[in-house]
């Protein structure tokens, strides 16, 4: 999964500061947003107040009540989502969400989910400060929005969005919340957190009127107890590892075990870990019979929610509440301890959604009268504007729902750009190697041959732009991947490339035959690149070069690699160095690579600007 | 207390629900079969017995009049990047190794080829790894000064990937799969080009007589050249001379109780009579070792006895043994390992005594001397045969300085 990592520690202090700054910066936008709908309401206020005195204002508040269920869902999930933005802002989700949350799951499933999640990933890799830091306030404004839009359209909306964000984040950072892993199982999270965020969001976007009768309650319970069912038999399927504590003569931890044990090993407080590790002892213990209760309790959740009786389902309800707080708790380890969490999981999603189908069969809205036409869009049947004016508990939700909205906004231009975007950050290249040095200096003069027997001198490249840096043909590790970023580079400067020239000096005083040049260069796909020049020389030409751009060249012992100084020169068209960079390629990864092409590329059109 | 049957509109959403149930039923039957597909069995303590296999190591020794040569995997075996091959010289008449890995200037990790041209000269092939997708060749006659050759493209994972002619000419066995293909030099080890591909000779006559599994080792008899493979047609050896313009199947044909047995061509060894085919056979119970000699032009085979590997896995190391023919160092699922040498005078094995644990390979230098080069991890022990051949006793130890990650 080539777009998986960026490849750069998980706390590496360059990232995690400037992640930091932009949500810091992000949040004053934020702010300013709040102050500007605060000051729009008190406007309102004001408008509200002198048609109040001047007797023009209605009376009466919202007219119309929400459904028990319903504003469950909406208050709870609103709660959850902005838990979950909170979640998106710990330091270590810019470079280990990819390969902490997102990898581990997509790595057990198939090749085709594997592709489409590492399209996801390569934008997050991509751009490890804009793409979490957006998350951040997708999430807190989607929650906001639920929150302060009880019904009507801005609620519906809410619940759109909030349906559409959570396929997303199902598809991208849970992987299909691992349905097609192997390890398949309800006691695990099964089918996914965020299926049952969308699902609450299509129930939450239903019409108002949906409510007003049991049956969607009766669908809602039905769904859950055949998921209930058919997730007790997936949890008897013998042979996935779950009826055993421990399998084989050597004590292998079984599935259940395995996942109980690698849970309770996540940094999080000592009497939580030492729970998870008694029922990991527990379970090894007694494997075969903590499966068969997981069994028993998940058919009788099912078959209870799917009774027609509501004595029955609120029992099924209850005990499902229980058994999901277990799980959620033994099993789960609550979802977000480690670092890298990025939900509760989805015991307590799910708990919410079945409460829901139970309370929209029992506590549907003016049930006892004569039906009550559900209010349409609005709240009732005035105009927009109207309320506006006279309301001001209204003005007060538009005011919160705008504020809502325009922090969704915070989030999604920026991620919007950044996936539109093919090339990394230049924030990756900095954390693997620091900021370039700026200099002015004249740069050392060289006559070598390059891999088409042209000699080649600094002079001769006199009025174009020359990156000069120094590579090892035979190299196994880094010079490849230097090479490979020359060439992206070259590709980024697009029609500036012809005032460029890219020139690679060989840091092996043994393989420095032309043979050598040329092979690395197929082996690079540099052959094509007309401004790319591969030079060598005798021996002593060769050292005179590495000497006077202070690069160090040493055989090494005990089969290692020639070991040489890694450094790239970008010298102005005057021959001057105007930047020097480390050109350690560090993890070689596609976004590492992408970013040191963008940093290498935009250092010379800066020289060719300034020249 | 409420009920769903309490709902006024029950009755006339009835066929609505009914169509609903089916519509979830259905779904709960498809996540059912979605999860099934991704359930997988959690593998139990018998596993389904496989076929005996046996497969060539690429440690090995040699011998130039410069002196012996040892090539060993050290460092850690299970990790290919922290993986270094070493390769050892003992110059003629002395007594102590010294690693001469750094004097080849590039990264080991993938291994090494040796191939000698008549004993003056020894040629290094590096096989590629991690970013480099070809090999680096380089030459010494002396084993202090080193000329590097023209690169080929990834040698193949074979100990005989590499030959070299008396007169000069080299073959190099590169790629894998049906991409694999075998290049020629015409002296220097430079101005490399194609001479045949794997591809072309399975889809010739010969190749089908074969059925090519994949192409395994390149040598040379009396001018002939020669390019091993593994047969899928049971008793068939895998070896190919040029005819012309095409490629004949001349390898020995084995009879009974090999006959139903596929063979793989493991190495090609110039020996001081002729030319030596290790060939391992694979059957089902068991897999064995038979070497194949000619030392005419016609070649003409003989055939050796079995060798029976105790285990049903094993690898081999090989190598020359001067004026008697090869040597073969079996490790594997069997313990202790076994030593044998194949007398081409008269075609058969004699086994020698049990080498030290953990023995790479073993080098038997001209003077009658034989040693048994054991590594572990950094450290490289020559244990030399002694007592009359009853017994090993430690001659040497190294300390070799691996710069572990240092690869990627």
């Amino acid at each position: 999964m080539p777009g998986m990592s960026s490849g750069v520690s998980t706390n590496n202090p360059t990232i995690v500061s400037a992640f930091r700054s932009l949500l810091l910066h992000e949040a004053l936008i934020a702010v300013v947003i709040l102050a500007l709908l605060a000051l729009a309401w008190n406007l309102l206020r004001a408008v509200q107040l002198r048609r109040a005195r001047a007797g023009a204002l209605p009376a009466g508040a919202w007219p119309y009540p929400e459904a028990a269920g319903r504003r469950l869902l909406r208050i709870a999930f609103g709660l959850i989502w902005i838990f979950d933005g909170l979640l998106q802002a710990q330091s270590s989700m810019p470079l280990g969400m990819t390969t902490q949350v997102i990898e581990p799951t997509a790595a057990s499933s198939p090749v085709w989910v594997q592709h489409v999640v590492n399209a996801g990933a390569t934008i997050w890799s991509n751009h490890p400060i804009t793409v979490p830091a957006s998350a951040v306030w997708i999430q807190v404004g989607l929650g906001v929005l639920l929150i302060v839009a009880p019904l009507g359209y801005w609620s519906r909306l809410a619940g759109m969005a909030s349906a559409f964000w959570g396929i997303v984040v199902w598809t991208f950072a849970e992987s299909f919340g691992g349905v097609f892993a192997p390890a398949l199982t309800w006691a695990f999270g099964a089918p996914g957190a965020v299926v049952f965020y969308s699902l609450a969001g299509v129930l939450i976007a239903l019409p108002e009127r949906t409510w007003s009768s049991p049956r969607l309650g009766r669908t809602v319970l039905s769904v859950m107890g055949l998921f209930f069912v058919g997730m007790a038999v997936l949890q008897a399927w013998p042979g996935r590892g779950f009826w055993q504590g421990q399998l084989g003569h050597d004590a292998t931890p079984g599935t259940l075990l395995g996942m109980v044990q690698q849970m309770s090993a996540t940094p999080q407080p000592v009497f939580i870990s030492s729970l998870l590790a008694s029922f990991a002892a527990f379970d090894a213990a007694h494997g075969w019979a903590v499966n068969l209760f997981l069994v028993v309790c998940l058919a009788g959740v099912g078959i209870g929610l799917l009774a027609r009786r509501a004595s029955v389902a609120r029992v099924a309800v209850c005990a499902g509440i229980v058994l999901c707080i277990a799980d959620w708790v033994l099993i789960e380890d609550f979802g977000f301890f480690g670092g890298v969490g990025t939900d509760p999981n989805s015991m307590i999603p799910m708990s919410l959604v079945f409460i829901a189908g139970y309370l929209a069969i029992t506590r549907v809205p003016a049930m006892n009268g004569a039906p009550v036409a559900i209010p349409t869009a609005l709240g009732d049947g005035s105009s927009f504007w109207t309320r506006l004016a006279s309301r001001p508990a209204y003005a007060l939700r538009a005011a919160a729902a705008l504020a809502a909205i325009g922090i969704i906004f915070i989030g999604v231009v920026p991620m919007a750009a950044a996936s539109m975007n093919p090339n990394a950050d230049p924030i990756i290249a900095e954390a693997v190697d620091g900021p370039p040095g700026v200099v002015n200096t004249a740069a050392p003069e060289f006559r070598l041959v390059d891999q088409h027997g042209a000699t080649v001198s600094l002079r001769s490249l006199g009025g174009k732009a020359v990156a000069v840096t120094f590579l090892d043909p035979v190299c196994v590790s880094d010079c490849p991947l230097v090479a490979e970023e020359f060439r992206q580079a070259d590709g980024l400067l697009g029609a500036t490339a012809r005032q460029v020239v890219l020139v690679a000096v060989v840091a092996n005083p043994v393989y420095r035959a032309r043979a050598y040049l040329v092979a690395f260069d197929r082996q690079e796909g540099l052959q094509r690149l007309s401004n790319w020049h591969f030079l060598t020389g005798s021996g002593s030409e060769l050292s005179r070069v590495w000497n006077s751009f202070g690069v160090q060249v040493a055989f090494a012992p005990g089969g290692a690699m020639i070991a040489h100084s890694e450094i790239s020169y970008v010298i102005g068209p005057t021959g001057h160095i105007r930047y020097i960079l480390n050109s350690n390629p560090g993890p070689g990864t596609q976004a590492s690579k992408s970013s040191f092409a963008v940093v290498l590329a935009s250092e010379l059109r800066a020289v060719l600007r300034s020249s | 207390m409420s009920t769903w049957a309490q709902s006024g509109r029950a009755r006339s959403g009835s066929w609505a629900r009914r169509f609903l149930a089916e519509a979830f039923a259905l779904m709960a039957l498809g996540a059912l079969a979605v999860s099934g597909c991704g359930a997988t069995t959690v593998a139990g303590p018998t596993a389904r017995a496989r076929s005996a296999t046996v497969r060539a190591s690429l440690a090995t020794s040699a011998e130039t009049s410069a002196g012996s040569w040892a090539v060993v995997a050290m460092g850690h075996l299970g990790q290919p990047l922290n993986t270094f091959w070493q390769l050892f010289f003992r110059p003629a008449g002395a007594s102590a190794w010294s690693d001469r890995a750094s004097a080849l200037a590039v990264a080991t990790n993938g291994g090494l080829i040796v191939a000698t041209q008549s004993g003056k000269s020894l040629a290094v092939g590096i096989r590629s790894a991690n970013n480099l997708s070809y090999s680096p060749l380089i030459v010494t006659s002396d084993a202090r000064s080193w000329l590097p050759a023209e690169p080929v493209g990834a040698l193949a994972d074979q100990p005989d990937a590499l030959a070299i002619a008396a007169g000069g000419e080299a073959l190099a066995l590169v790629g894998d799969g049906r991409a694999a293909q075998v290049l020629v030099s015409a002296t220097g080890l430079t101005s490399w080009r194609a001479l045949a591909s794997e591809s072309a000779l399975a889809a010739s006559p010969p190749g089908r007589a074969c059925g090519i599994v994949s192409l395994t080792a390149v040598g040379y008899s009396a001018g002939h050249r020669l390019i091993g493979a593994s047969c899928r047609r049971g008793g068939v050896v895998g070896i190919f001379t040029e005819h012309g313009s095409t490629w004949r199947l001349v390898g020995p044909g084995l009879l009974q109780p090999f006959g139903h047995s596929s063979t793989e061509v493991l190495g090609l060894q110039t020996t001081t009579a002729g030319l030596c085919a290790l060939v391992g056979l694979t059957g089902r119970r068991s897999a064995q070792l038979v070497a194949a000699c000619t030392s005419g032009s016609r070649l003409t085979w003989r055939v050796s006895p079995a060798l029976l590997l105790a285990g049903p896995e094993g690898v081999v190391s090989f190598g020359p043994v001067a004026k008697v023919g090869l040597f073969a160092l079996i490790w594997g699922s069997a313990h202790p390992d076994m030593l044998a040498v194949l007398g081409e005078s008269h075609m058969t094995w004699s086994t020698l005594h049990s080498p030290p644990a953990q023995t790479a390979t073993v080098v038997f230098a001209p003077v009658g001397r034989v040693d048994a080069l054991v590594v572990d991890d950094t450290s490289f022990t020559d244990w030399r045969l002694a007592g009359g051949g009853r017994r090993w006793s430690r001659e040497q130890n190294l300390h070799v300085a691996i710069q572990f990650g240092s690869s990627g």
